[in-house]
């Protein structure tokens, strides 16, 4: 869509986009968006104006008594978030959006894990923040992997499979330049200094995830990364049990979902197997990791249905 | 206007659904009416959840587990307060969301809670107070001034929270401010309560219950559940009209507690946004002492309109929305305090705290 069309759209009726778990629509005057959002979502299409958006986003300018222009992010009417310094709108967008969907889509399972596939056999990390979960993940996209999520794994509680739900995987401070460096054909959004995680860029799913975005997939490994500079490359296998409380307390929504959150995860651990990852060098991750999915299938345990 | 499908939709789901785009709206609409939970479920009681584009569908449902959570929270709340306040041996009445939790209406399912509101007897008061703290409710952090609000001029106490518990409790000993101009008889509220079988708790008469979800709408709103709370008076007078002996038992009620205004503007406007059936004896008494002027009624309208009806979605708050919302405040508060005590109130909130907090 030429630059001029997608200003004129985004002022009204606003850009819809299936994110695949999700729909989210933005909507905004300034003309100074475009660039962002076809950079981090140039790849989808854009959805009918008539579609369903389960969030809609609307970037706003905002003057400062002395004069400085400010981004505000409007939801439903409300605006939930501090404004940030225009420079920073496309990191308020992203952030706000996801925000937005962790609040909303209690039709899932929703834990906080990057999420990563070959086919439909998918492979889960759990994020604690500082390991490096997305930094890996984009590593994995970029090593032939289809992104599934970065942020937000969507477990259908009906029958134990993840939903894609593509945002743009958002690289800070060191790791930015230890993926752009290495795989400089990325599409991202702009650098971001500043912010209150420090320098930020945001990495766009690829073509291959967005086309599979309504594909789910099976989740068959659990991964705890842990990345450090002096660490050995090792693979270990972790109790179910263990990789249970440590993915309840990563969720967004396990307690309100109840006994469906419960044996949804239940499900889910029994399905898969679990491993802590250490590494320094994504060749060592993307070696162990390649070797997982080499293994023959595990026959997955028949799924319990929660109960609606 | 997208609000109107919204309310027909909730009174009736079996009727030509909307399209995709304003589906699109609605749902926004009544995620911020609170009323999007109360949306599925009454497509489930309908039986009309097929007939759910599947999208608008999951977002319901996702509103619908989200409200669900909050009333397990209330039900978890409710047990222990049981349990800390049966000892007193005196009526304990819930109100508003926490009493349709108790009752399970079924019109009430789906609709989100956030706190326990229960009503005492104003001789009990300090009673159930020490209990509670007792038992770990403590209030949270307010000054000598909110204190002395509450204490003296208010119809509760400030809310207590517990460091278990995931709602706080309202402690009422009666339905508006001790100040106001309206003065419901509480010990006649109490009289007509009915009990809830198998639990410690009582409920309002459903006349009561009506009048004071008028008395919440319109005298003491927080101003942003207007929209939520216009569909539980609706639901109630749905269900009062197949009651014989409701319409007579409501024009009672309001002559005895006096609040005439309230019900008249509840019944006014439930019937002009949600096509409510109008109980026509209680409707009569209502109009006949509300004397309500030709001017008070257009200005009224008005600022209903504007303050009840949500706002564009994809806009901040209009300002009108803003000032009429304002307006109404300042109307409850005219009607709260004698001017003396309004003088004073307003100077210390707008004076002392750094925001206008009083005008919201």
């Amino acid at each position: 869509m030429a630059p001029e069309e997608l200003r004129a759209r985004l002022r009204d009726p606003g850009v819809a986009i299936d994110l695949g778990a999700c729909a989210a629509r933005f909507r905004t005057g300034y003309p100074g968006f475009a660039p962002a959002m076809r950079a981090l979502y140039g790849a989808f299409p854009i959805e009918a104006d008539e579609s369903f958006a389960d969030a809609t986003v609307s970037l706003e300018v905002q003057r400062t008594v002395v004069g400085s222009r400010l981004a505000r992010l409007i939801v439903d009417g409300e605006s939930p978030f501090d404004p940030m310094p225009l420079s920073m709108h496309p990191a308020l967008v992203e952030w706000g959006l996801n925000w937005t969907i962790a609040y909303r889509s209690h039709a899932w399972l929703m834990l906080h894990a990057g999420v990563v596939g070959r086919g439909d056999r998918a492979l889960l990390m759990p994020a604690y923040s500082g390991v490096g979960k997305s930094t890996l993940t984009a590593a994995l996209m970029c090593h032939g992997y289809r992104l599934i999520s970065d942020e937000f794994c969507a477990i259908d509680p009906h029958d134990g499979t993840v939903m894609p739900l593509l945002r743009p995987v958002c690289l800070k401070n060191d790791s930015i330049d230890r993926v752009i460096e290495r795989w400089p054909g990325l599409s991202t959004g702009p650098r971001i200094a500043g912010t209150r995680k420090g320098t930020v860029l945001h990495v766009a799913p690829n073509a291959m995830s967005v086309a599979a975005r309504k594909r789910p997939a099976r989740p068959e490994f659990v991964v705890f990364p842990r990345y450090g500079a002096a660490e050995a490359p090792a693979l270990e296998p972790i109790a179910s049990t263990r990789a249970f409380v440590k993915l309840s307390g990563n969720s967004f929504n396990y307690a309100l979902l109840g006994e469906t959150g419960f044996l949804a995860l239940t499900n889910l651990v029994a399905q898969c197997r679990s491993y802590q990852l250490r590494y320094s060098r994504f060749e060592d991750a993307f070696d162990l990791i390649d070797a997982l999915f080499a293994e023959t299938e595990v026959a997955a345990p028949p799924i319990e249905p929660a109960r609606r | 206007m997208k609000v109107l499908f919204l309310f027909s939709l909730l009174v009736d789901p079996l009727q030509p659904q909307p399209g995709l785009r304003e589906w699109d709206e609605i749902v926004r609409i009544a995620r911020m009416g609170q009323v999007a939970g109360v949306l599925h479920a009454r497509y489930e009681t309908a039986g009309a959840l097929d007939a759910l584009p599947q999208p608008v569908e999951r977002a319901l449902r996702s509103e619908r587990a989200a409200a669900e959570y909050r009333i397990q929270m209330t039900r978890w709340n409710l047990q222990h307060l049981a349990e800390t306040l049966a000892p007193l041996d005196t009526e304990l009445v819930l109100l508003k969301g926490s009493a349709y939790v108790a009752q399970r209406v079924a019109w009430a399912r789906g609709r989100p809670t956030s706190d326990v509101d229960l009503m005492v007897r104003a001789s009990r008061l300090s009673d159930a107070e020490a209990a509670l703290r007792a038992a770990g409710w403590r209030f949270g952090e307010i000054d000598d001034y909110d204190e002395r609000y509450y204490r003296e001029w208010s119809h509760e106490l400030p809310p207590l929270m517990h460091p278990e518990r995931p709602q706080p409790v309202d402690l009422h000993h009666t339905i508006l401010p001790v100040t106001s101009r309206l003065r419901p008889v509480a010990d006649a509220l109490f009289d007509a309560s009915v009990p809830l079988p198998g639990t410690v708790f009582r409920v309002l008469a459903p006349e009561d219950q009506v009048l004071h979800t008028c008395c919440h709408l319109f005298e003491d709103s927080d101003m942003w559940h207007q929209l939520r709370d216009l569909v539980d008076l609706d639901a109630m007078l749905r269900l009062g009209a197949d009651r014989p002996d409701f319409d007579e038992g409501l024009a009672q009620s309001v002559a005895r507690h006096g609040l005439h205004r309230p019900l008249h503007y509840g019944l006014r406007y439930a019937h002009r946004f949600l096509g409510t059936p109008i109980p026509r004896e209680a409707a009569r008494e209502a109009a006949r002492r509300a004397r309500t002027t030709a001017a008070t009624q257009a200005l009224m309208d008005a600022l209903v309109v504007r303050s009840l009806l949500p706002a564009e979605p994809d806009r901040a708050t209009r300002v009108s929305r803003r000032w009429a919302k304002r307006a109404l405040k300042v109307r409850q508060l005219a009607r709260r305090f004698p001017p003396r005590l309004l003088a004073l109130h307003l100077w210390t909130k707008l004076f002392r705290t750094p925001r206008a907090a009083a005008l919201g």
